[in-house]
């Protein structure tokens, strides 16, 4: 037995019944007042009964579990019990944003942030605003916190500020962002991907190359990582190269649909009609409204002069997208070649008023 | 009479199967001569005399080759191995045009006797050449020249490069063919007779065009050329857009003579033919209303004792450009150019010069409303075989070079007689192509221009998040319910005969450590106490009042069970005899009597009152529920009784004042029907036997 420990254990016990003591004797010099002793009792055990806490909890294993309105119900509660409750704010607007009700939520947000301004309340509702679009209310919730050091928070509040100036075409800024956020999370594969895209469409393609590359090797399972590198090096002339990457992002994702058409595109490239078909229905297979992967396999159809079955799914193409302006300027040609004049210059018209200017020269050249 | 023996049989016969292996591999020309086919006389006669009637047709001044082959074929059916007959028959092919039998023909005479005659792999070449095998030409074409000595060779030197020059040329533009989409004309206007020379309207309503065929004016052929005479026809369009059923306007446009049709005016009010008076001359008709007028000389200018054979005139009717072969140009027909003078009279002929015409011949010049553009063919330039159609323009004083319009609107044949509508998107021109009914066909040519750029489509997942979703987790945990783990013990302690409230001592002691906790006092006057008893521990109370038997009880908290409030009024018994209390804190393993050692402070107890009180007898007794049996429950609860008197007695308390005893389940203070009442039943207790 450890004579020591038991003499703190008893010390503890000492200080503790000491000081029960002390509330127990100040209970009962109020002897007089007999009733006060079972009434602060009564009052310790109400003020010690934590039921808003407790539905929140119940809410927390109901948005675990996706039941996300039953889940409101609870914070609902918890709210009304508490009016002061930040988390049950927090959790509350989560909820709504996993029912994709963005605008509902923000006020949950506001809420919380008035209430209990935290790194991650400020984080939580800079993703709502982006994803509503307030670019600069998401931008100034993301720094806020990254004002609140939060070390968890930091680095993918700056990722997402780099994500934000990506899609306002911001591509030097998002690069800024994007070298804070691998700053404070070495191995953030995300960022890589994000920056290395940032950086081809600064037409900077061997750095992109760079940084998708070490994206895979943090995390080899981006799929999509290797798609943006086949891209890349699609558009710097490597077809071999990009046809493998494309191939190992299938591997990775057998429904990638978006693949297979990328690399439908290369074989047409590569005047490996059959390859280039393959890959376009089997895109098709997979997402029977890809449009994309219905006018590209026309042109195949079109390179191999099956111009009637070109047709067809330039057909199918606009049925599923009635503006798809390319689509139109392609069957316009396949027309031309089955001598339909009447027809292509029809498409070709169709095609300039969506917008592609080559349509006009057509119509310009050929029609009346 | 020869003897031979074995050996020189066997000699002989090698040298016979020898002899031939090596004449039919060769293939033996076969002479005709009577010696060669014995039996057959009869048949030789007959083949003879057609082979020299044929040979006759052969080779008189304007052969009739059709009608020789007629002839020739019998003969060929008899002796088919005659190296001679075989190449005169191919020549025949080749001359009517027939160029897959003409090969037939040639290349068996080539297999009988390669030196039959001296133009045999000339005229085979030119057959590969119009069948697009150019690199089979070109090989008998250098053959051909190898084979000829340093004279004969200045005769052909220049046809045997004209030869290499086409298909050389040939081999280029079928490599690169120009996207055009051709369009036979038609049954309606083509039939197995040449059609060429195709005018069009400016409006593309009607096309004239010029025919040999047995519906020309006056039905007559031309010995020269074994063929009807030409006529002038057109076609109109009908309602449903196609090109109607030939018509033959007659007289005066056509005659008994040879018309043709060489241009249309751009309003296509007047028609410039030919007509096949003195040497060739073009006329020009007008159309009068619905009539045609007799057509009229366009003069001395242009009109020679020459051959005067295409015409076309400028969009501003101030120059007209003619075809004529008057000996002062480059070399066979060239092109000219007459312009109006103030007066209206056409001026004197100029040849275009050098840039155009070559020693070649040049024809069919059509000049495009749009005042700079030419077409015209020749066989000349860099043709692929006969004629071509060639394109040029004429700006600033100068011939641009003459441009081939390319693979396929030009072929190894003949190719002319290109004529271009006002817009400029269709032509109209004369081939034989393998859709051709026979001979000459009309075609309608549209260019289809540069290949059209297709556009592809495609996308990336450029943003991770957005592929993948938001990794980060943005709710809030669960909150640590601070369960007040607690249990307040409180009440009123009494006197249990007075009733009267008792000042007590409470002592609160940890049953697993066997430590005393803290000692509370209850109010005197009120009798009210409280205990707080934190969850966590296992304890043992016991209330201790002067001259009273002490109180204990247990509370087992180690299991929480939040915030609990316990109410026990304690009625203390006085220390009398028969006085009992109920050791609560007295524990037994299960079904034995060991006692565990959360026991000791109720020993304590019991050790205590035995030694404040020195005279106290007690008897220490054991109690169960119902379950099991009765002799069991006595045993176990007697064991335990005694176990806890062993425990007195070896604390030094005499064992003249304790006695044990088991009741079994005799004495059951509580119902044995719930677990609560078994459980309260399950006791030790001691009472007061004296003082």
């Amino acid at each position: 037995m450890d004579t020591h420990s038991n003499k703190m254990n008893v010390m503890r016990k000492w200080i503790f019944t000491f000081i029960l003591t002390i509330l127990f004797f100040g209970i009962m010099a109020q002897e007089n007042k007999p009733s006060e002793v079972l009434d602060t009792i009564k009052t310790v055990s109400a003020a010690d009964n934590q039921t808003a806490e407790k539905i929140y909890n119940q809410g927390i294993v109901l948005f675990q579990q996706g039941k996300y309105d039953e889940a409101i119900a609870q914070f609902n509660e918890a709210i009304k019990i508490k009016p002061n409750f930040a988390k049950a704010y927090i959790n509350r607007a989560t909820s709504k944003v996993e029912q994709k009700k963005y605008a509902e939520s923000i006020s949950d947000y506001n809420m919380a942030i008035m209430l209990e301004p935290s790194a991650k309340s400020f984080f939580s509702r800079g993703l709502v605003r982006y994803q509503m679009k307030d670019y600069s209310g998401a931008i100034s919730d993301f720094n806020s916190c990254i004002k609140a050091n939060n070390s968890e928070l930091k680095a993918p509040a700056y990722y997402y500020l780099g994500c934000v100036n990506f899609d306002q075409k911001n591509y030097d800024e998002a690069i800024k962002f994007y070298n804070s956020a691998i700053e404070n999370k070495a191995d953030y594969a995300y960022a890589f991907n994000d920056r290395g895209s940032a950086k081809k469409q600064l037409e900077q393609y061997q750095e992109a190359l760079k940084d998708y590359r070490r994206a895979i090797q943090l995390n080899p399972q981006m799929a999509f990582t290797f798609n943006n590198m086949a891209s890349v090096k699609k558009k710097i002339g490597d077809l071999e190269g990009a046809i493998t990457d494309y191939s190992s992002a299938i591997e990775l994702k057998p429904d990638y649909y978006i693949a297979y058409n990328n690399r439908g595109s290369v074989y047409l490239l590569k005047n490996e009609f059959d390859k280039a078909l393959a890959d376009f229905t089997k895109a098709i297979e997979i997402n029977k409204d890809y449009a994309f992967a219905y006018n590209n396999r026309g042109n195949a159809k079109y390179k191999q002069k099956r111009y009637e079955d070109a047709i067809k799914d330039y057909d199918s193409a606009i049925s599923i997208d009635e503006n798809y302006g390319f689509a139109y300027l392609n069957r316009g040609i396949s027309k031309e070649m089955l001598r339909d004049e009447e027809g292509s210059c029809a498409d070709w018209k169709k095609a300039y008023s969506l917008g592609i200017e080559t349509a006009h020269n057509y119509v310009q050249a050929q029609c009346k | 009479m020869m003897i031979m023996n074995t050996l020189t049989k066997n000699i002989l016969a090698t040298f016979v199967t020898l002899l031939f292996i090596a004449s039919s591999a060769m293939g033996q020309n076969v002479s005709f001569d009577k010696a060669n086919f014995p039996g057959k006389e009869e048949q030789f006669k007959v083949a003879i005399k057609n082979l020299k009637a044929a040979d006759k047709i052969y080779s008189s001044e304007f052969p009739d080759f059709k009608a020789a082959i007629e002839i020739y074929l019998p003969v060929d059916s008899f002796n088919p191995n005659n190296a001679d007959l075989n190449y005169k028959l191919g020549k025949c092919y080749f001359k009517i045009k027939d160029y897959t039998n003409a090969i037939t023909f040639f290349e068996k005479a080539k297999s009988l006797d390669e030196k039959v005659n001296i133009e045999l792999n000339f005229y085979l070449a030119k057959c590969y050449h119009i069948n697009y095998k150019f690199d089979e030409s070109l090989e008998l074409l250098i053959k051909f020249r190898q084979i000829l000595d340093p004279i004969t060779i200045t005769q052909y030197e220049k046809l045997i490069q004209k030869e290499i020059d086409e298909c050389e040329t040939g081999k280029i533009l079928v490599k690169t063919p120009i996207r055009v989409y051709t369009k036979n004309l038609g049954e309606a206007v083509n039939s197995k007779y040449p059609e060429y020379s195709p005018v069009v309207s400016a409006d593309r309503s009607v096309i004239f065009f010029t025919s040999m065929n047995p519906t020309t004016t006056g039905g007559g052929i031309d010995a020269t050329r074994n063929q009807y005479f030409e006529d002038i026809y057109f076609t109109e369009k009908d309602s449903l857009g196609n090109w109607g059923k030939v018509q033959n306007p007659g007289k005066p446009l056509n005659s008994d003579n040879h018309d043709a049709v060489v241009g249309i005016s751009n309003d296509g009010q007047q028609l410039y033919i030919y007509k096949g008076e003195d040497g060739g001359d073009i006329y020009s008709s007008k159309l009068d209303g619905k009539l045609w007028l007799k057509p009229i000389s366009l003069g001395k200018s242009i009109n020679s004792i020459y051959h005067e054979s295409s015409a076309s005139f400028s969009y501003d009717f101030l120059t007209i450009y003619f075809v004529s072969n008057r000996p002062d140009g480059y070399g066979e027909h060239d092109i000219y150019l007459s312009k109006k003078d103030s007066k209206g009279n056409w001026g004197s002929a100029e040849n275009l010069g050098g840039d155009i015409n070559t020693p070649y011949e040049e024809t069919a010049i059509f000049a495009h409303p749009d005042g700079k553009t030419f077409y015209f063919s020749s066989k000349g330039h860099n043709t692929m075989g006969g004629y071509d159609i060639f394109k040029t323009t004429y700006e600033n004083g100068k011939w641009s070079e003459a441009q081939n319009l390319g693979y396929p609107v030009n072929t190894s044949g003949d190719d002319v007689f290109f004529s271009l509508s006002a817009d400029g998107k269709y032509g109209y021109y004369a081939s034989k192509g393998a859709d051709s009914y026979g001979s000459l066909d009309l075609y309608e040519i549209s260019f289809l221009g540069e290949e059209k750029q297709l556009v592809t489509n495609n996308e990336d997942n450029l943003l991770a998040f957005r592929t993948e979703g938001t990794k980060e987790d943005v709710s809030e945990s669960k909150v640590d319910i601070q369960e007040v783990n607690l249990t307040i013990l409180k009440g009123i302690i009494t006197d249990e005969y007075s009733k009267e409230p008792l000042f007590a001592k409470i002592e609160l002691f940890d049953l697993s450590t066997n430590q005393i906790i803290s000692t509370f006092e209850n109010n005197k006057a009120s009798g009210k106490y409280l205990v707080s008893l934190p969850a966590g521990k296992n304890y043992g109370i016991t209330v201790n009042s002067e001259n009273c038997l002490f109180y204990s009880d247990n509370v087992d908290l180690k299991e929480n069970q939040g915030f609990k409030e316990v109410i026990k009024d304690i009625q203390l018994k006085r220390i009398t005899v028969g006085s009992k209390v109920v050791l609560n804190n007295i524990f037994f393993d299960s079904g034995k009597s060991t006692l565990k050692p959360e026991s000791q402070s109720e020993l304590d107890n019991l050790i205590k009152i035995m030694t404040d009180f020195p005279s106290l007898k007690i008897e220490i007794s054991g109690h169960t529920d119902n379950v099991g049996s009765a002799s069991f429950n006595k045993t176990l609860s007697e064991s335990r009784a005694k176990e806890v008197v062993n425990h007195l007695i070896s604390k030094g308390i005499s064992a003249d004042r304790l006695t044990f005893k088991g009741y079994g389940f005799d004495e059951p203070r509580a119902t044995n029907d719930t677990p609560e009442g078994r459980q309260q039943n399950r006791r030790t207790e001691f009472k007061v036997l004296s003082r």
